[in-house]
This record gives C-alpha cells, structure tokens and sequence, in this order.
C-alpha cells in the first residue's frame, strides 16, 4: 500500500473516523494499531525487525536510566551495534559478500557462499535511524526515557512516515503522538490541501518524467552528450518532485490527526552552494547525519589528532580544517553507503563530500576572487548564476544514481564528455515523451516553480485560505481535475516511490 | 458539528464534481463508434433469448461466428469474446448472461495462457475494463471489482479520466461528439464499423497471414507451463464449470485452432492436453483440443489465419462449421478420440 493509492486514503479516512471517535486519551493506542495495520499491508514477514529495533529501544533507553555512566555507554554501544548490524545484514550484506568474492577472487583463495540472501524490510534506513537518534538522546540526557512500551512502538512506527521519513526526534514527536487532538477544521482542511499538492507533483511531474529518465539511463549508449546531460537533469526534477510529493502527502495527513512532522525541503533548488543545498534537501537525514555523526566525529580524538597532523605540516588556519574534513569525509561516505549498497552510491557521497570539502578549502580563494572582480555577495545576477551552478552541480551528480551500475555510470560520463549532438530535434531533448505528455509537464513545472517561488515570500496554502469561498473551491477542484486529466496512473505511476528503496 | 457540516459540504462538492467530470469525459472521449460499445446494447436488445455463448479472448471473439451456429444448431448464440479477457472476468460476465438468458450451451475458451495469465500484474488494465465496463449488474461490478483489479489498478478501474490518453485529438472530439449527439445507436449499425463487426459479437477480418517471423519471447508467452499457473484462474475455471453444471447447462472446453507456424514452435502442448482433459473428465464434460485435431494440417492451413492466433473470415466459418459438426457428432454419441488426439 504505497501513500499514492486508493487503498491508502481509504485506510487514513477509516483512521482519521476512528481516532476522533475514541476517547482522547485512547487517540494514540488508535494510531499505533493503525501504524501496525498498515506495517503488516506491506508485507507481515518483516515485522520482526520492526519490533527488535522498537523492543531493543524501550530495553536499552530505560535501563539507561538507572545506571553508571560508564554503563550507558556501553548500553549505547550495545543497541548502535545490534540495530545497525540488522540494518547491515539485511541492506549490505549481498555487497559486502560480493566485494569479498572479488577480492577472494583477484588473490584466488576460496570464495564465500553468496546463495543466502536477505529482504531489507521497507523503512528500516527511516525507522533505525530515528531510533537510534532517540535512544542517542536518553544517553545524552536530552530527553527522558518513554516507560510504556506501545507508546514506543507509535513513536518507531507512526505509519504516515515510516517508510520514507522524514526522520523525527523524539522531543518534537513524541509528545504531538502521544497527546489528545481535537477535531479542527483548520487541520483536516490543509492536511487534505497539501496531500493534493504531493499528489499533483507526484502523479504529473514525477511519474511523467520517470519513463524518460529511465529510458535515458537504460540506453544510454544511443544518446548523444545533450540528452545525457539533459536525463541527468530530469532525474533531478524527478526525485524533488517524487521525494517532496510523498512527503506532502505524508505531512498533510499527519496533519489531519493535529500532528506535525518535521520539514524534509526548503526550495533546495534555490540554494547558492552544495552545502547550502543540503541543508535545504532532505533536512531530516542531514540534520541526523549533522547531529549524531558529524559532530561527534569532528570531537573526537581522531579528529583531534588529524587537526594537530594538518597545523603542523600545513598551517594553523588549514590545520583548523582538518577535523571537519574528517568528519565530513566520513559522514558523505555514510551517507552514500545509507542510499544505497552500492559502489556508485557511495561515489555519489564521495563525490558530494569531495566538492563541499574543496569548496571549504578554497573559501579563501574564492574570496579573494570576489574582491578582485569587485563581485558582491548581495549581488542578484552573482546570486543567481550560484543558484543555476548549484542546481547543474546537483543535476551532473545524479549520473551516479541514474544508471544501474558504476562502471555504466563512468561510461556515461565519459559519453557525456566525448558524445557531441550531431543534430538537437525533439527526440534527443524529450526521448519517451509525446508533444501531449510535454503539454502536461510543463504545466506541472509551471504550476510547481511558481508556487515554489511564491513560498518564499509566505506559505501559498495562507494566501488561498485568504481567499473567497468560490476561488477556493476552484483552486482546490482545478487541482483534482489537473491531478485526475495529467496526472500519469498504472503500473509503474502506483507501484511507489523512489526514496522507499533507500 | 459545525466543522463536519463544512467538511461534509466540501466533501459533496467535491464528489459532485468528480462524478460531474467523469460523466463529461467519458461523454467526449469513450469512442461511439466502437462496437464493444454496440455489443452491450445487442445483448441488452436479446436478453432473454440467449441459448448458446462463446466465452474467452480475442480469439473467441474472431474464432466463432454465431449466426453459422444459429442457422445449424437452430439457436440464438453471443459471442462474449474480448481482447485478453482475464478468466476472472469470463466468470462474472458469464454469470450475468446467464441470470438474464436461458443458456443451455456454454463453449469455453480455454489456451495455454488461459491460466498462466497473471491477473494481478497490473498489465493489461484496458482489457480489463473493457470486459468490467460492460457488466450491467452494480452488484457484480462491486462484488467482481475486488477479484478483477489488483490494488494497483483501482485508480485506473475506478476513475475514466485517467485512462483518456490523448486530451488535445481535438478531430477524434469533434466526430466523438457528433456521433454521439446524432443518436447513430437507435439507427442499429450505422455507427459500427460493419466490415470488421459481424453482429452478435463477433469480429472478422479479411487479412491473411503474410509470414511474418515469430519472436523468441512470443512462442514462451504462448507456450504452456505448468509452472506459470497462476491458483486464481484454476479457481475461476472451476467455479465456472461448477456454476454452469449447477444451472443445468451444458459446458464444452474448447482449445481453438492456431496458427500452424506457431503451433509448430509451441512447447508443452501434450502436458496442456493432459491438463484440461483432466479437468473435462473429473466434470464429465467434452474437451475439443484443436491444437490436437486430427485433420488440422488440412482443414486449418496459414492462409485461414489473419496473424499468428486469430482466424479470418474464410478461417472463421471453416472452424465454427468443423466444430457444429464434431459437436452434432459427439451428441449423437462419437467418441471424440475419433476426431482428436487424446
């Protein structure tokens, strides 16, 4: 049951009747049943893993409690590495396995049996990770441990959002779970508003252009630099509107039961560096990676030491680099290896970590240059062409994601720096897609930039409530009609989303 | 009270305008002049007086022409034939007809993808609807839709609009529309492509063969398997033998010829005989293989055959005249071993 069909919004309907008929202070047990229920839809086999992260949380953050420092530790220690072992054996242990074969293979000693393989049941990247924040935070006394076990288990597994994020904190979370809500109009109203909204970028935008990054990617060898270029780009408006879709939709219908989730975007494509983009793009996962990996690491004693290595070999401003790097070098590997168990996926976070690491490094020189050409940062035309950089950068990374393996990645690249258009038509700019299906997106990109642009200056959802009754009516039917009449359904449109393999 | 009195009212509203959507784009876009579409209201003008059906895909539907049957049987018969029509669906159509008609002989088509055919992959969806959209019954559009559809389908089952796949063919609109505003239903075949349609549901062209190659993937597709056999068409072939055995009609399998080409490159034939002849003999019902036809490399040679399954006209009256004959025979108490090879 992905967010996107009937089935769900037949299934939140039923929730959404049942959670304000019960008594207020039942209104959670509700969700909770209803987070299982819709656990179970997507497959009952994998229910154990759910319940040995949520049992291994209540355990470890409340015996913490009672315990010496040096013990919590090592409690901690204990659930990191029990909860990430799962998430390892069931999501990398096919890769690790595979990259040992070839290193057994290259010095010919005996291979491991590669016939055992695991289903990494759907959320658990999500789930873990927002677990383990939680218990991170009972060990570092930033929030008290939860004693009711099923109030946990909401917390783990609040079925709008675990399957793809965002990933919650407790402290913002919990307590919006586990309190009473009243029925508010306000709340049903822009939960059902921004469901539309997530399902207009879903069905017209992302599950428009998927066919044609798909097809671009799979025959790659038949296109010129131009397209390739141009699938790359695609593949970038494809995830934002797919990612940001689902998590509208998932956001709007946390929403209806007065719950809100954390923001996972902020227009990232308007953002002026990397780095700034993302902060912007999948703020949860960052802000994890910011908080739980980054900073420690950049604390620690290696990184320490890494500084003291860098001020004494190169200077003492470089030198006060180094443990950010380190950590930064870290963190985008983890955060490749998080996407996927794959060697292209984890040069696609090199890749990242390479650039925003330079860009940390040559900050002086850029500086420097800005002076020299008397180019001012409050400068709009210098503003943009950041932005328009940004956004290629971000697009020109997604080779490593489009295609299927790394080494068609690199030939890709290497088409894309070798392969000059013979002659630009329509085929080689929009390859799968009919002038019709071209009407339709651009609308989508239209209706989407414009209201991404306007959502800088005040949420457009305050702007409609504003409105007369009739404009209302008409934005909010004009949305179901563009939804229902360019909006793509079927096979591949209702089979899920892109970030739920991840 | 007051916020569900505004959510109720929104909620009408939107409905409303859904319904009021649907209604208008299945208006300018559902092709008039389409004989599924003239099908439904033949049966609906023989209801009543339906003795005999064919059921099964598109090669029913070209394979069997009912008005040789109704000159040699003395009968009224329908063709119920559909493109890819899933047996899912055969069983909720079949059992429509026959709360409407007094059907005394049912043939059934049954093939080597009758039960391979995977229901639940979110494939063949048109095909599908054009069999579900022709139910009459509302009961059975809601009790079918669950078994017919996979979840992944329900949009599609369940909203017109987003099956419409050219919104701007403004020509197709315009001729649309007219055609619809002129009524051509009331004036019979007018609206009907008549070379193609032949009343009574069946379809026949005047093409023949003309040798084109046969792919690797098609000969698998077409091939029999016993692995790709999916339960839920065993179900749904049970259950109809079983209702029609219930009701008092009488029910024939029956395998309709291919074309030779094919059949040659065919595999698992003999396995998919032994199969369906099981199922014939554990219902006490006949089985006509005409994959197994004695006289086959005679009676149905390539020029019979417009492509690589589906019959012509010429090949169509060759085979319903060979079949009322076998049938008239075994009836008369032949063996039919003396007509197939078992």
């Amino acid at each position: 049951m992905t967010v996107n069909s009937i089935t769900f919004f037949v299934f939140l309907l039923c929730t959404v009747i049942i959670y304000y008929s019960v008594k207020p202070k039942h209104q959670w047990i509700c969700l909770c049943i209803a987070s299982y229920i819709f656990y179970i839809l997507t497959g009952v086999s994998t229910l154990v893993y759910i319940f040995i992260t949520t049992i291994t949380t209540y355990i470890a953050t409340n015996w913490m409690q009672s315990v010496t420092k040096k013990r919590k530790r090592k409690i901690l220690t204990g659930l990191l590495l029990l909860n990430f072992g799962v998430l390892l054996v069931l999501k990398y242990y096919g890769f690790m396995l595979f990259n040992i074969n070839r290193i057994a293979g290259i010095v010919n000693s005996v291979r491991l049996d590669d016939s055992l393989t695991f289903v990494a049941p759907l959320g658990i990247s999500y789930y873990t990770l927002q677990s383990m924040g939680y218990a991170i935070d009972v060990y570092k006394s930033k929030c008290k441990p939860e004693r009711n076990i099923f109030k946990v288990a909401l917390f783990v597994g609040f079925f709008p959002q675990m399957t793809q994020g965002p990933i919650g904190r407790f402290k913002d979370l919990a307590s919006q779970l586990y309190a009473s809500h009243k029925f508010e109009y306000r709340n049903f109203s822009f939960g059902c508003q921004r469901i539309l909204w997530g399902l207009f970028k879903k069905t017209i935008i992302a599950d428009r252009l998927s066919p044609v990054v798909r097809n671009i990617f799979t025959h790659y060898g038949s296109y010129d630099n131009l397209t390739l270029f141009l699938g790359c780009v695609y593949m970038t408006i494809q995830i934002y509107a797919d990612f940001s879709g689902y998590m509208d939709i998932v956001c709007g219908a946390a929403e209806i039961f007065g719950i809100k989730l954390a923001e996972n975007f902020k227009t990232p494509f308007f953002s002026s560096s990397l780095a700034e983009y993302w902060r912007r793009w999948h703020i949860t996962l960052s802000g994890w990676f910011r908080d739980y990996l980054f900073y420690p690491l950049s604390i620690s004693k290696a990184a320490v030491k890494f500084g003291k290595f860098g001020k004494k070999h190169f200077s003492v401003s470089i030198g006060k680099m180094f443990p950010a790097i380190f950590a930064l070098s870290i963190v985008w590997f983890a955060t490749g290896l998080w996407h996927d168990a794959s060697w292209r996926y984890i040069l696609w976070g090199v890749a990242n970590g390479i650039i925003i690491i330079s860009s940390i490094w040559l900050e002086p020189l850029f500086k420097k240059t800005k002076l020299l050409f008397h180019i001012k940062d409050s400068c709009k035309g210098w503003h943009r062409l950041q932005v328009v950089r940004t956004f290629l950068i971000v697009s020109l990374l997604k080779v490593f994601p489009g295609a299927s393996s790394t080494k068609e990645s690199l030939i890709i690249i290497k088409r894309m720096i070798t392969e000059f258009p013979v002659s630009i038509n329509y085929k080689s700019i929009f390859p799968q897609l009919c002038h019709s299906e071209l009407c339709y997106l651009v609308f989508g990109i239209v209706i989407f930039a414009g209201v991404s642009f306007y959502q800088r200056k005040e949420p457009v959802r305050e702007y409609i409530a504003r409105q007369v009754f009739p404009v209302r009516v008409m934005v909010y039917l004009g949305m179901i009609a563009s939804i229902l009449l360019f909006g793509v359904f079927g096979t591949d449109a209702v089979g899920g989303f892109e970030y739920a393999q991840y | 009270m007051h916020s569900i009195k505004k959510i109720l009212l929104r909620l009408i509203i939107v409905f409303l305008f859904v319904l009021i959507l649907e209604s208008g784009l299945r208006f300018i876009y559902e092709p008039n002049e389409d004989y599924s579409q003239y099908r439904k209201i033949e049966l609906e003008e023989n209801k009543g007086e339906i003795e005999m059906v064919f059921c099964g895909t598109s090669r029913t539907m070209k394979d069997y022409n009912p008005q040789i049957f109704d000159k040699k049987l003395n009968t009224n018969s329908f063709n119920l034939g559909t493109g890819q029509q899933p047996i899912s669906i055969t069983y909720y159509y079949l059992k429509e007809i026959i709360e409407k008609n007094p059907i005394e002989v049912v043939f059934l088509e049954v093939s080597p993808t009758t039960l391979c055919k995977d229901s639940d992959r979110a494939n063949d969806t048109p095909a599908k609807l054009s069999v579900y959209d022709r139910l009459f019954n509302w009961k059975t559009k809601i009790i079918s839709f669950f078994d017919i559809f996979p979840v992944s389908e329900y949009e599609e089952a369940i909203l017109y609009s987003t099956n419409i796949e050219s919104l701007f063919d403004f020509e197709f609109i315009k001729s649309n529309v007219n055609s619809k505003l002129s009524n051509r239903y009331e004036d019979g075949l007018k609206g009907v492509d008549t070379k193609s349609y032949k009343g009574k549901g069946h379809v026949s062209g005047r093409s023949v063969y003309k040798g084109a190659e046969i792919g690797s993937k098609y000969i698998e597709k077409k091939s029999w398997e016993g692995k790709r056999i999916q339960k839920k068409n065993v179900k749904f072939l049970n259950k109809i033998i079983q209702m029609c055995l219930r009701e008092g009609i009488e029910i024939n399998l029956v395998t309709v010829p291919v074309n030779p080409k094919l059949q040659a490159e065919l595999s698992g034939l003999d396995e998919m005989n032994n199969y369906y002849l099981d199922i014939a003999s554990h219902y006490s019902i006949d089985y006509y293989n005409f994959y197994n036809y004695r006289k086959k490399d005679n009676v149905f040679l390539i020029e019979y055959f417009s492509d690589f399954i589906h019959m012509n006209e010429k090949g169509t009256e060759i085979f319903s005249n060979y079949l009322i004959d076998i049938y008239l025979k075994s009836k008369c108490g032949e063996e039919l071993e003396k007509f197939f090879v078992l």
